[in-house]
């Protein structure tokens, strides 16, 4: 009994707005020291876990609760959430949003200043976790200027600071880009070895390989698999996927033949010495950028944070002028107040995409006044969504706005569609779905670009890399079996660079 | 960055409090433009120019409107244009206090304010969190801007005239929306870390008022009080 961390008893809970229960009887222990790994399809029950574990739930989301939770030898039942936070760290799958300071020292102190602890105490505290997640340049900014990469470090720096014992990591890797989860996995690593007990809940598997004592798979509320390590690293691939599981190897996945043929290779937008920067500090994001693309492609734009990415993509949307070049859509030079439309931008966050009052009015929003009903049921068929065509978009899953955006491009008529990190968060049924309906869409003709750091991802999808370094196309390859080590080795390279 | 403060933070809420309430009871052309140009000033003061001349140049085209609401003949249109050009204009006045608050000090030093004047929690958390929510919204509305303009969507102050309704549905439901998930995930975030009464805390800035912060604070009451007399004076 000593050396469990966790334990939860009959652990059930029905959120009030929900007709199903998200957990059902959970019984299990968790030992000291061990980092345990919860997986399973998204809905399963996870996030709910971790709620339970760190107090949130019922003391934030209301519902019906019942069963106990005990954190060392102390149950929690009579606890406040100020209790839970004595003993347990929680970093949030979103950074951004767990943030209270707007400075990086401050941020990292909030923990102990609560508590009450002396000035001395706290900046010795904030030091200390400084100094472990190597983080010291960081202290001068601003959060708002933070990367994802960045601002995870400086989230498990203010859980550090705490000194609790016991971690929990609710999709850490769901923002990080590839080089920023290797970073991760060498800070598990270190809070491991101080004896730390780590929980993390989690779709990507790959960077908890050498890591994990245990992997717990969960589904519609109820612990389905207990597997020790070896159990764990026993699975291969196959078994995986029929778990819904991601892979826990990369270097053992293949580039997946595309499931529409793609005859048609017409060029289709034509981008020529294009270069941006922004007026406030005049250096070059974008610089002397050459390519063209034909229809039916899904090129894959990858590169570090800062590489120029993300301005390219907003530049050939007519989001942002270029500095100097011209790009070509269909051999005609397309100046920038014509280009968005015909070249769609579907940003990671859908919630900033829609604007209607139902679905169905979301594909009117911003449309001549000659809407065509029966082209709007078409796409919503296409799409399946027509059954939600009166809901309001605010309402509907994350993968259903994501797919209503992307019906949305598809009713302006656009021809090149610029995705940004669609699969952030995503377990491997819901990427593969991605993936199909991106195929659709270049087997439709399209252009499709996907800037991403999801290399399952990537070899689901794409045909062709574009690497950009330093605001140039670095690299510009077909994805083939030969090809696939280059893409890993390239996601792999570190650091920000500064934009 | 933000650990610095310019102003103590007593002052600066004072300051903001005061043009605030002040833009409210202000009818007359002259004393309302007035309270603009002197707010509009204190963010030049703190190099926001950014914010001081958008803003300005919002407020005047409100007032050219304004000035020559007479010769609209439909009256449920010059009452629409009216209320809500009125509205606007207090609101440009408070806008530009808020951004000026955040630029002379910052939510440490708020905090360290707070607990000196012993603010209620019912006050002092808000407050927190508007600070921090200040920043969050200024990026969701840059992302807002650049969807808008996929799907051909205007928003030129001209399209808020003629479209107001349409402009709010598009521009401020998403950010409401958005807001209250972050707010959400904020409060859990911040509970867990111990945060809930504020004078539980430790006070890691301690506070002292600087001359600068007296003058400050009694040129700012002397205009308020001017622009009253303007005002009310027969």
């Amino acid at each position: 009994m000593k050396n469990i961390a966790v334990e939860l008893k009959d652990l059930s809970f029905h959120y009030q707005c929900l007709t199903r229960p998200s957990l059902k009887n959970l019984n299990l222990q968790i030992e000291k020291g061990s980092l345990v790994l919860i997986t399973g399809a998204s809905g399963c029950g996870k996030t709910t876990l971790f709620r339970c574990m760190n107090g949130l739930v019922p003391h934030f989301y209301e519902g019906k609760f019942s069963g106990d939770v005990r954190l060392g030898s102390q149950n929690t039942s009579a606890f406040s959430l100020q209790d839970f936070g004595k003993l347990t760290s929680s970093v949030f799958q979103d950074p951004r949003s767990q943030f209270f300071m707007t400075d990086v020292e401050n941020e990292i102190a909030f923990g102990c200043v609560n508590q009450k602890l002396s000035k001395e105490e706290i900046w010795k505290r904030t030091d200390a976790a400084v100094s472990k997640m190597r983080i010291s340049e960081l202290l001068d900014k601003s959060i708002f200027k933070l990367s994802s990469g960045e601002l995870q470090k400086v989230a498990f720096a203010s859980c550090y600071a705490m000194q609790n014992d016991i971690f929990l990591l609710d999709e850490p890797s769901a923002n990080l880009d590839f080089h920023s989860i290797l970073e991760l996995q060498k800070i598990l690593e270190e809070l491991k070895n101080e004896g730390k007990t780590i929980i993390i809940f989690e779709h990507r598997l790959f960077y908890l390989k050498d890591l994990l004592d245990r992997m717990i798979i969960l589904e519609e509320g109820v612990i389905k698999q207990d597997y020790d390590r070896e159990q764990t690293l026993s699975l291969n691939d196959k078994e995986l996927e029929k778990l819904g599981l991601r892979s826990f190897s990369l270097e053992k996945l293949k580039p997946v033949e595309p499931m529409f043929s793609t005859s048609n290779n017409q060029p289709l937008i034509n981008l020529s010495d294009i270069s941006f920067s922004y007026k406030k500090h005049g250096t070059k994001i974008v610089k002397n950028i050459c390519f063209s693309a034909s229809e039916g492609e899904v090129i894959a734009v990858i590169g570090k944070n800062g590489a120029g990415k993300t301005t390219l993509a907003k530049i050939c949307c007519g989001l942002l002028k270029e500095k100097s070049g011209k790009i070509f859509i269909k051999g005609k030079t397309v100046p920038k107040r014509k280009r968005p439309g015909l070249c769609y931008f579907v940003m990671q966050d859908s919630d900033y995409q829609l604007f209607g009052d139902s679905v169905e009015n979301e594909l009117n929003t911003g449309c001549k006044k000659n809407h065509k009903a029966e082209k709007n049921q078409e796409l919503l068929e296409q799409f399946n969504l027509w059954d939600k065509k009166d809901c309001h978009p605010a309402s509907l899953s994350r993968g259903q706005k994501q797919r209503l955006t992307i019906a949305c491009a598809l009713k302006a008529e656009s021809k090149i569609i610029f995705f940004d990190e669609p699969t952030s968060g995503l377990d491997r049924k819901n990427m593969l779905c991605v993936a199909e309906q991106i195929q659709k869409l270049a087997a439709d003709g399209k252009c499709v670009f996907v800037i991403t750091h999801d290399y399952e991802f990537i070899l689901s999808a794409c045909k062709r890399i574009l690497y950009l370094w330093d605001g140039k196309i670095q690299k510009d390859f077909s994805l083939t079996d030969e090809t696939k080590y280059q893409v890993l080795e390239l996601l792999g390279e570190g650091g920000d660079q500064d934009e | 960055m933000n650990k610095k403060s310019i102003l103590d933070p007593r002052i600066a809420a004072y300051i903001v409090i005061l043009f605030g309430a002040g833009a409210m009871f202000m009818n007359k052309a002259i004393t309302a433009h007035i309270f603009c140009a002197v707010a509009a000033f204190y963010l030049i003061t703190v190099k926001s120019f950014k914010t001081s001349f958008i803003s300005l140049g919002i407020y005047g085209i409100i007032a050219l409107l304004m000035a020559n609401v007479s010769k609209i003949h439909n009256t449920s249109a010059m009452l629409l244009l009216v209320s809500l050009s009125y509205f606007v204009q207090k609101l440009i006045v408070l806008f530009m206090m808020g951004s000026f608050f955040t630029h002379v000090t910052s939510i440490p030093y708020v905090v360290s304010a707070m607990q000196k004047i012993k603010a209620p929690d019912a006050l002092a958390v808000p407050l927190m969190v508007a600070l921090r929510f200040f920043p969050t919204i200024h990026e969701d509305f840059k992302s807002l801007k650049d969807s808008l303009k996929l799907r051909h969507i205007s928003i030129r102050p001209l399209s808020f005239i003629i479209h107001p309704v349409r402009m709010m549905e598009y521009l401020f439901v998403p950010i409401l929306m958005k807001s209250l998930r972050t707010s959400d995930e904020l409060s859990a975030s911040a509970m867990l870390r111990g945060f809930e009464h504020i004078k539980e805390q430790t006070l890691m800035y301690p506070l002292k008022m600087k001359l600068k912060d007296y003058f400050v604070g009694i040129v700012s009451t002397l205009i308020v009080a001017a622009l009253f007399y303007l005002q009310f004076k027969k």
